[in-house]
């Protein structure tokens, strides 16, 4: 009786076929069922609609969402307020009865203080970020993993985070910002850079209070030069971006009217690209661009002179080729620029694109689902190759500087589906029930709570090299070193048996 | 001593040479001023003051015991002043958002003492729970106040600011100056975990703001405003779309409800789903909208931030208590709007810029076109919304130019409300624009 309500809540109103997906919450350290969770099923319905579905859990823990049939695919994310939020995707066979989901969640943990600048004044408008080391294709990089800003009252508190051990950073934006440009990005206990000792432990279900910041001036560097316009272009713009951080916005730089001049203040040490543009604003063949890049110590730069030229783009010609004869399907290939700006194509019936307008700059190959099937959480398959002519770039990427690109370019994708299964054990080869696994591919990223026998499953995966980290509580965290990678191939994988040091 | 004269003696000689008296540096001005409490008319200790001009550096004070403070040698111009003190913010009588005083120092005469007036800012804070008692997070929680008359084209209220839920259902609102405010939980588009019968709620449980219970907050007050998301189911609303001529290719259509006098820009109104040229809207509450739709090429480039509309319509919409079961929706094309401008008398005639905007949850819609020599422009590439008008001068923000009225064919449309697009008839707009002293004819 008491599902009753549930599952007309669940059920979506569109008439005819329906697809039942039903499962189980569970707190993934205690075992016990979760109430009051949000379930939200997303599933692609014909061609080009999506539907979604809402309900909660039962008393028992229990879901059951009806959708419109046949679907295509469904996403399931579950969130609870106390616990890490998680999502993942529902066997893709419109045929077959969906198996009851078995979700376990890991109780959130928060990290909390104040953020004060020298003056002793709340921080306002700053944020604090959570870091960790990610391995990408660029190698192990620090990558954000959650925030939170700072109030009037200089308070901030990060939650839906996952125990570990994380670096801390202050990011002064908003109104501290405004207020003086001296405050610079900050990691926890003062320092410019991260360091191993000032990481913050949290376990699952904890609250880390008490964690403050002091922020220091640092009067950084001053940037300074000219821009120079050739004869009847219009009137140029100048940022300041960090390479680094992408996140963080560009700093427009004021420029003298009379003469081009600019002055960039309080610059912190990194590298950053410094560009002037003139045209429409979006970097369109026709507008002007000058473009470098700086590596910023303690000394001032002075003395640039940047001369914007007009944008000569270049077209990029190709084609995807599926492996194993699979009949090629519509994908979209992009090309992004090392400024985040992306130009694309879709394939065509024989898998050949052209990308238009290509501009000028250092790019890499990135292989989208088409707008449909991105929408319904479809993977497009996965690039294994990319060749520009007769040289690999799909690690590396490649660089145009204005000329024609060095012949076609030639993607090769995967739909080959690869599964990684294995157990998570303690020094005692005991199961460890409610642990994370990480598994990071060059592109992307995937995280596993293993199950109360320790037990752990990746699908969807696609043949490659990948780090396996398993995360124990009360354990550091293996990315802050190196991880040797593993080779994960196509079909079933021999299951891996993970052991806490 | 003897060096430090001669040093001087030297610097100062060095100085006559080579400066010429008429191109001697202005000399240095100053600023002075004090801090008071606005509420009780004390002085103010330990506020922090910044004074900026474009392209220098800021200069920073504090005040001292007795609210006064000083900036020495500054270069005369033109500067921005802005004070700081945990819980106050500056009094600013025309805005409910602090702003940074002007501070003219450009001549002699423009200097003087000034004083600046802080006000404890009000703050209300609460807990947002679904309608079982479940901590909602990450919810949007708006606070809006009425409307100044005339301010917005169908807003009764605007928006002062938006903060977020944490894990615990709390949200933080802070820097209101002394007014009256609703507090409203927001069903956005993109939260998750909104039920289809879980309704965007007023400060403490109410449907609509005017069931709402209105926050009246004086100087410094903290106030609460709890608020239990309402379940309330809705009714169906139904149809199918018809385009003007056989699709050549696959279309795809959004649709959006938007109550007829909505009390913010929030995002958490109806969007319906499509299966292929039928629509649905699952649960909506009965009351008067605006029913949008954009009809676009299915398949776009995921990458293409802004999709080019192919059609599009805006239709008000009445829906009872039995819902609507078969709405058929014409969509229309979505032509350039034409047009021309005419210039009031003694105004000299120039090329000017026209803009055209607006927004709808579905998108933002706007051009701008520069007028020939006759006065003629087309505006292209609009979606459907309500497009609102404004001229400008070619060069810089500021001019003269100002739109007096529009008219479409003989209809005299209104400038502070705008008007729908797509157009119900195909008319040249006719623009009338008015200009200050430096606009006028010589």
């Amino acid at each position: 009786m008491r599902l009753l309500p549930l599952v007309l809540a669940c059920a979506a109103a569109l008439s005819g076929q329906t697809v039942v997906v039903q499962g189980d919450v569970y707190n993934s350290i205690t075992g016990t069922p979760i109430a009051g969770a949000q379930v939200s099923v997303r599933g692609m319905v014909g061609s080009d609609t999506t539907a979604t579905v809402t309900c909660a859990t039962d008393a028992a823990g229990h879901f059951e969402a009806s959708m419109p049939g046949p679907v295509a695919y469904s996403l399931l994310s579950v969130s609870r307020a106390g616990f890490v939020a998680w999502g993942g995707a529902i066997p893709n066979d419109p045929e077959a009865p969906r198996p009851p989901q078995r979700v376990l969640l890991m109780p959130e943990a928060v990290i909390s203080g104040k953020v004060v600048d020298e003056d002793g004044f709340p921080a306002e408008g700053a944020w604090v970020e959570i870091l960790r080391y990610n391995f990408t294709a660029e190698g192990r990089k620090l990558i954000k993993e959650g925030g939170a800003p700072v109030n009037d009252l200089g308070e901030y508190r990060i939650f839906n985070v996952p125990y570990g051990l994380y670096y801390l950073r202050v990011v002064p934006s908003g109104r501290i910002a405004q207020w003086d440009a001296r405050y610079i990005p900050e990691y926890y206990l003062g320092t410019l850079e991260p360091r191993l000792e000032n990481r913050v432990r949290v376990e699952a279900g904890q609250e880390q209070h008490g964690i403050d910041f002091r922020l220091t001036r640092h009067e950084g560097v001053t940037i300074s030069g000219h821009v120079v316009m050739p004869a009847g272009a219009p009137t140029p713009v100048a940022l300041l971006e960090s390479v680094e951080d992408h996140m963080n916005p560009p700093r427009s730089l004021a420029l003298d009217p009379a003469d081009g001049g600019f002055v960039a203040r309080h610059v912190p040490p990194g590298t950053w690209a410094l560009r002037a543009m003139a045209g429409s604003g979006q970097l369109q063949p026709g507008d002007f661009l000058a473009e470098r890049t700086y590596k910023v110590g303690d000394t001032d730069i002075r003395d640039i002179v940047l001369t914007p030229r007009a944008i000569e783009p270049q077209d990029v010609t190709g084609k995807v080729i599926f492996e194993g004869g699979v009949q090629p399907h519509a994908i979209v290939v992009g090309l992004r620029r090392n400024t985040g700006q992306v130009s694309s194509a879709r394939t065509g019936d024989d898998g050949s694109f052209v990308i238009h307008g290509v501009l000028p700059g250092h790019y890499r190959i990135d292989v989208q689902a088409t707008n449909s099937d991105s929408v319904a959480g479809i993977g497009p398959g996965f690039a294994v190759s990319a060749r520009l002519g007769d040289r690999e770039v799909l690690r590396q990427g490649f660089d145009l500087d204005g000329a024609p690109p060095g012949g076609p370019l030639q993607v090769t994708v995967t739909e080959a589906v690869a599964i990684l299964e294995g157990k998570l054990v303690d020094k005692n080869g005991l199961p460890v029930a409610g642990g994370r696994v990480m598994l990071y591919g060059d592109w992307c990223r995937f995280a596993a709570t293993t199950d109360r026998d320790g037990a752990f499953h990746f699908d969807h995966l696609y043949r490659g090299e990948y780090r396996v980290v398993p995360l124990a509580r009360n354990n550091g965290n293996p990315e802050d070193s190196d991880v040797p990678p593993v080779q994960i191939v196509e079909g079933r994988n021999p299951p891996l048996v993970l052991k806490l040091q | 001593m003897t060096r430090a004269i001669l040093c001087f003696a030297l610097a100062a000689l060095a100085c006559s040479v080579c400066l010429p008296t008429n191109a001697r540096a202005p000399a240095p001005v100053v600023l002075d001023g004090s801090v008071i409490n606005s509420t009780t008319g004390a002085p103010m200790a330990d506020v922090r003051l910044r004074l900026s001009a474009t392209g220098d550096e800021p200069v920073y004070a504090r005040s001292d015991k007795n609210g006064q403070f000083r900036f020495d040698d500054l270069k005369p111009g033109r500067f921005e002043l802005e004070a700081d003190r945990p819980g106050f913010m500056p009094v600013n009588n025309s805005s409910p958002f602090p702003q940074p005083i002007p501070v003219d120092l450009t001549s002699r005469q423009a200097l003087g003492s000034i004083t600046i007036r802080m006000v404890a800012y009000g703050v209300v804070s609460g807990t947002v729970t679904d309608p079982d008692g479940v901590p909602m997070v990450r919810t949007p929680v708006e606070v809006l106040m009425d409307s100044p008359a005339g301010h917005t084209a169908n807003a009764q209220q605007i928006r002062v600011l938006t903060s977020f839920t944490d894990d615990r259902g709390e949200f933080r609102a802070a820097r209101l100056a002394p007014a009256t405010y609703y507090v409203t939980a927001v069903k956005s588009t993109w939260a998750n975990g909104w039920q289809d019968n879980w309704r965007t709620t007023w400060f403490p449980h109410a449907l609509d703001v005017a069931s709402s219970r209105a926050l009246t907050i004086a100087a410094g007050d903290q106030v609460r405003a709890d608020i239990r998301v309402v379940r309330q189911n809705g009714v169906r609303v139904a149809g199918r779309l018809i385009a003007p001529s056989a699709a050549e290719s696959a279309l795809k259509t959004k649709l959006v409800l938007e109550p007829q006098v909505s009390s913010s820009t929030d995002s958490g109104v109806p969007h319906a789903t499509v299966t292929g040229d039928r629509f649905e809207f699952a649960s909506v509450l009965p009351g008067q909208y605006v029913l949008t739709a954009i009809t676009s090429a299915a398949n776009a480039d995921p990458y293409a931030a802004a999709e080019k509309a192919i059609y599009g319509v805006r239709r008000r919409l009445d829906v009872g208590a039995g819902g609507i079961a078969e709405l058929n929706i014409d969509l229309q094309p979505l032509p350039p709007i034409s047009g021309r401008v005419v210039f009031a008398e003694a105004c000299k005639p120039r090329p000017l810029h026209v803009d055209i905007g607006g927004f709808t949850p579905l998108a933002s819609s706007g051009a701008d076109a520069v007028t020939a020599s006759d006065g003629s422009f087309t505006l292209a590439g609009l979606k459907p919304a309500r497009l609102s008008l404004s001229v400008r001068e070619l060069e810089g923000v500021f001019g003269d130019a100002t739109l007096i009225s529009a008219r479409l064919g003989e209809r005299e449309l209104s400038l502070a409300q705008g008007f729908d697009y797509p157009l119900a008839a195909d008319a040249p707009l006719t623009l009338t624009v008015g200009c200050g002293a430096s606009g006028r004819a010589k």
